[in-house]
């Protein structure tokens, strides 16, 4: 397993390399970009816009943008000369060997084009609350999934199996800004009992995260707790109705194929309890594919829910996605979108082990 | 909301609609306004001379009437940084910036300017301003004994050093470019406060410039060129704290995604405004969407909900009408007519009557009544009507039938389809706007029904058009295809309709209707997208360009005026309606006071207090 783990980690270079080359290619050739801001501005002149671009790095053509940005490229060269560091060497050397200190290689994700912040600081602040809200929205949904997916299975093709598969199959249809918006207008603008959006109470707590958040956290851990399990009640309804559907059904699927099998069916012959089959042989079992599908959606708890942070105004990775990609930052998206594809193979890898480690059968010799 | 209407709120000019406003302080009770004499010299003019004032806003706040406590504002949007005015133009970041640094002057929501670091409006008439050769001599009184942030003084050395600052060779993106300051050839004044700015020619926009006023000594902490990466930066939440600041409340943390957290500026209170902050904290909060701030605001999560417009009018039927104010502003929607092609179609004499029989056809009330319900205020003019140069000129009436005739006359007739041609060429307009307006798009299906009757036919296939596309430069990494459909600065398009945002300068209109601004001339910037090409009208935008001299800008634009709005000229744009700038507040709340300006809604935070 170990050689194993190995081989798939060395597999992560490659993988994201043609990942962060397609998405750059993609991203940078989208109509529109952050020069529009400068377009219709005619107190500038051409020279000046073309300064800005050039601050940019937008002036040359993508590959080169792509090479600067993955730190294979000095900023500073020019033709062949751009692949050398201003220290002489392969630009694409760590720099403690006089290599370059900008782009991926090096740990540097750029500058916010909009607001002028390192990347890694603006993501950095981000994860916490999309943690917060994708990890108690994914627990939440991931038991409902359960209880409602074993319940169905059990009860197949009954009123119950019915109107659970209706349920959660109306929840997933509900489009997640039309469902944010409803829960908004009647929770907080007519009831009046949840709030609108945001993670604390702007009017009696300090900002979450700073250090004054902290302090106040420190001296009432119950009252900040509260009040941001308040915030949560709403965004967290919004994930979990969205969302419960797909992996209720799969519970549902895995929890018939499992009862269906021959060892079920000997369990039930020798007297077993039914009770017992069902947790003990036939769940167990079910269990397998289902903890891979978990572990498949783990990456969810970086990347968040961009549509349903951005209705609450949750301070998190998705809000941040939306606001780079309306304002064509690049850096910002490219350090989310590369992080993400980071986590999503680490969690496949993560999946394959889970997967070996549940089921002693499998072989990853 | 808005993504934005953004404006080139300080770049002056005339900005796309797309949301809001901008910001700017107020004439209130400060000291600096209560020492100034205000354009009281404007105020009475001599006997044969145009009553002209710029100065005498109609805005009395309140007295204060209770402190303490913190206050909440929010917008729907997020600022993305302290530096408006200088390296960006985003309308929502003037709710962030203006109560924490001042400019020598700002506007009431009335288009008045009033004095903010500042104790005079410089101009003509009250000596502010003299003509010396070429060029003119202005002068700056700064309040007395004002003080930054870090208590250094407020003084001319800073006034000259941002004019050196923004000419420096390794300043880059300045939204401003170098435009007036590159006519400045010196400041006096040094470490006092009445400072003189000579300038080499005359400039007619120098009330804009240093907005904000910037502190040398802060700037001089890091290079030019290190400035917008290092200055008023927010990539910790306290960064900015680290600023300076001139304003009432100065920025203490900043919360990516949430809010925007002041506290009072000792210094302000101290040494501007002499009296005591209405708050001990204020809090600017950022909501995803006018939806969800308008639920905020019933939840009681915010005092003060900002930057609507007319179109959430509707959404607010179940706020008490009290709460809500909405005034008719300076932003005004509009049609654009492509003139070039229309003239490469059907010849001038073609193309003036085309134009002149659709201010005839389009009918503002059906549009206000069946698109807006009844929430826009119709009109003919592109002036603010609160403007000193604004003319009062009475709008002409819809009239199909002289529609028609002018169309008959000119040779267009009816094909077998109903649709009119000349020269061969049918008259089948591209009809284009931004697509995620909706209001817009039906807009222009509704003129589309209007101008049909005259057989005029809209081509409505790319009456939806990404944003992008609309508005994309003539060249460079945001520049659609060429022959992209509906791109405004090539000039793929017939018509198209969205906002320009109205400034309190009236010289700003040069960018659109010179034809030096055709995006096809120069370096393709200008936004003169209806291709207007008139010797008279250029003669008389720059004989405004060159003087100082109000009355004679006053008769220069009400000349304008009457031509753009009489159908017989044929000007390529049409006027629609003006947008009302709503807000909705607390009652408890005082000194509200809507203001649609660049200097948005927030502009006199200064003087707003909460009763308990």
């Amino acid at each position: 397993l170990g050689k194993y783990i190995l081989r798939r980690l060395i597999g992560v270079i490659p993988t994201l390399f043609f990942t962060s080359l397609i998405i750059y290619g993609i991203l940078l050739s989208a109509p529109g970009g952050p020069a529009g801001r400068y377009a219709q501005n005619p107190k500038m002149t051409a020279a000046e816009k073309a300064e800005v671009l050039k601050r940019w790095g937008l002036d040359q053509p993508i590959p080169i943008q792509y090479c600067r940005w993955i730190g294979f490229c000095n900023p500073n060269g020019e033709g062949l000369g751009m692949f050398i560091s201003d220290k002489g060497v392969p630009h694409f050397l760590p720099p403690f060997l006089g290599g370059g200190d900008n782009g991926l290689v090096h740990g540097d994700l750029g500058t916010s084009i909009t607001t002028a912040a390192p990347v890694t600081d603006t993501i950095g602040a981000r994860l916490l609350p999309t943690a917060i809200l994708a990890g108690t929205a994914l627990v939440i949904w991931i038991i409902l999934a359960f209880i409602f997916g074993i319940i169905a299975a059990v009860k197949r093709y009954t009123k119950t199996d019915t109107a659970i598969t209706i349920s959660t199959y109306v929840g997933l249809s509900f489009p997640t800004f039309w469902l944010g918006l409803m829960l908004v207008l009647i929770f907080a603008a007519q009831l009046k009992i949840l709030p609108a959006s945001g993670m604390w109470d702007a009017r009696t707590s300090p900002a979450f995260g700073t250090p004054a958040y902290w302090t106040y956290f420190g001296a009432k851990p119950l009252v900040a707790l509260g009040d941001m399990a308040r915030h949560l009640v709403l965004p967290v309804i919004t994930l979990v109705i969205t969302q419960v559907a797909a992996d209720a059904r799969f519970v549902r699927a895995s929890m018939i194929d499992a009862l269906n099998r021959d060892f079920v069916r000997t369990a039930r012959a020798k007297g077993v309890p039914e009770s017992k089959v069902r947790t003990r042989h036939a769940l167990r079992n079910a269990l397998l594919p289902v903890v891979t599908n978990v572990a498949l959606e783990l990456p969810f708890l970086f990347t968040g829910a961009f549509v349903t942070e951005s209705i609450f105004s949750w301070p998190g990775m998705g809000r941040e996605a939306v606001a780079a990609t309306a304002e064509f930052d690049y850096p910002i998206l490219m350090g989310i979108l590369i992080i993400t594809g980071l986590i999503v193979v680490l969690a496949n890898l993560l999946a394959d082990i889970v997967y070996a480690i549940a089921d002693p059968r499998i072989s990853y010799g | 909301m808005r993504k934005r209407l953004f404006g080139l709120a300080v770049a002056a000019l005339f900005a796309f609609s797309a949301c809001g406003g901008a910001a700017s302080p107020s004439p209130s009770a400060t000291s600096a306004q209560s020492a100034a004499p205000t354009g009281s010299a404007e105020a009475s003019a001599p006997a044969g001379k145009i009553d002209i004032t710029i100065a005498s806003s109609k805005y009395k706040p309140d007295a204060v009437g209770n402190t303490g406590g913190k206050l909440l504002f929010g917008i729907s949007g997020e600022p993305t940084s302290l530096w408006f005015g200088a390296y960006d133009n985003f309308a929502n970041n003037v709710d962030a910036f203006s109560p924490a640094l001042w400019n020598l002057w700002s506007n009431t929501g009335d288009l008045k300017y009033y004095g903010q670091l500042a104790t005079n409006i410089p101009t003509v008439d009250n000596g502010g301003v003299t003509m010396v050769g070429d060029g003119m001599d202005v002068k700056i009184d700064l309040v007395a004994g004002a003080q930054w942030s870090d208590g250094q003084p407020i003084t001319c050395d800073d006034v000259a050093y941002m004019v050196e600052w923004s000419l420096d060779k390794d300043q880059v993106g300045l939204i401003t470019g170098k435009a007036g300051w590159e006519d400045i050839t010196g400041v006096d004044g040094g470490t006092g406060t009445n400072c003189v700015v000579h300038f080499k020619k005359v400039y007619e926009q120098y009330l804009s410039l240093w907005a904000p006023l910037l502190p040398k000594h802060y700037l001089q902490t890091t290079t030019v060129k290190k400035a917008q990466t290092t200055l008023y930066t927010h990539a910790k939440a306290d960064d900015v704290a680290k600023g300076v600041y001139s304003g009432p409340y100065m920025p203490v943390s900043w919360t990516a995604g949430s809010q925007l957290d002041y506290k009072p500026n000792p210094k302000f209170w101290e040494t501007i405004k002499k009296a005591t902050a209405p708050f001990d904290d204020v809090t600017f909060k950022f909501y995803a969407d006018p939806q969800t701030e308008i639920a905020g605001y019933q939840n009681g999560e915010i005092d003060v909900a900002l930057e609507f417009n007319h179109t959430h009018l509707p959404l607010m039927a179940s706020i008490n009408p009290d709460e809500i104010q909405g005034e008719v502003g300076v932003t005004y929607e509009h049609t654009s007519w492509n003139f070039k092609h229309m003239s490469d179609n059907f010849g001038a004499d073609g193309a003036k009557a085309l134009i002149t029989a659709l201010h005839y056809l389009i009918d503002k009330d059906e549009i206000n009544q069946r698109v807006l319900a009844g929430t826009a205020e119709p009109g003919c003019n592109f002036v603010f009507k609160d403007a000193w140069w604004y003319k009062d000129i009475p709008c002409y009436k819809v009239d199909p039938d002289k529609a028609k005739q002018v169309l008959d006359a000119a040779g267009f007739t009816a094909g077998a389809d109903g649709v009119r041609e000349k020269n061969g060429k049918k008259v089948e307009l591209l009809a284009c706007t931004r697509a995620d307006r909706d209001y817009r798009v039906n807009t222009l299906r509704l003129i589309g029904d209007q101008v049909a009757k005259a057989g005029i036919k809209f081509n409505l296939d790319h009456v939806a058009t990404d944003r992008a596309v609309l508005f994309s430069s003539w060249e460079g990494p945001d520049a659609a295809a060429p022959d992209a459909p509906c791109n405004l600065t090539r000039g793929n398009f017939d018509v198209t309709e969205f906002a320009w945002v109205g400034t309190p300068d009236p010289v700003s209109i040069q960018y659109q209707y010179l034809s030096k601004y055709d995006p096809t001339e120069g370096d393709h910037s200008g936004q003169n997208y209806i291709r207007i090409k008139n010797p008279d009208l250029d003669t008389k935008i720059n004989s405004m360009n060159t003087t100082v001299d109000l009355e004679k800008i006053k008769t220069t634009m009400g000349d304008i005026e009457d031509f753009y709005v009489n159908p017989d000229n044929a000007f390529p744009e049409i006027a629609l309606y003006n947008w009302k700038t709503v807000l909705i507040r607390n009652p408890k709340m005082h000194n509200i006071v809507n203001n649609s300006t660049a200097a948005t809604q927030s502009w006199n935070i200064e003087d707003w207090w909460r009763e308990q």
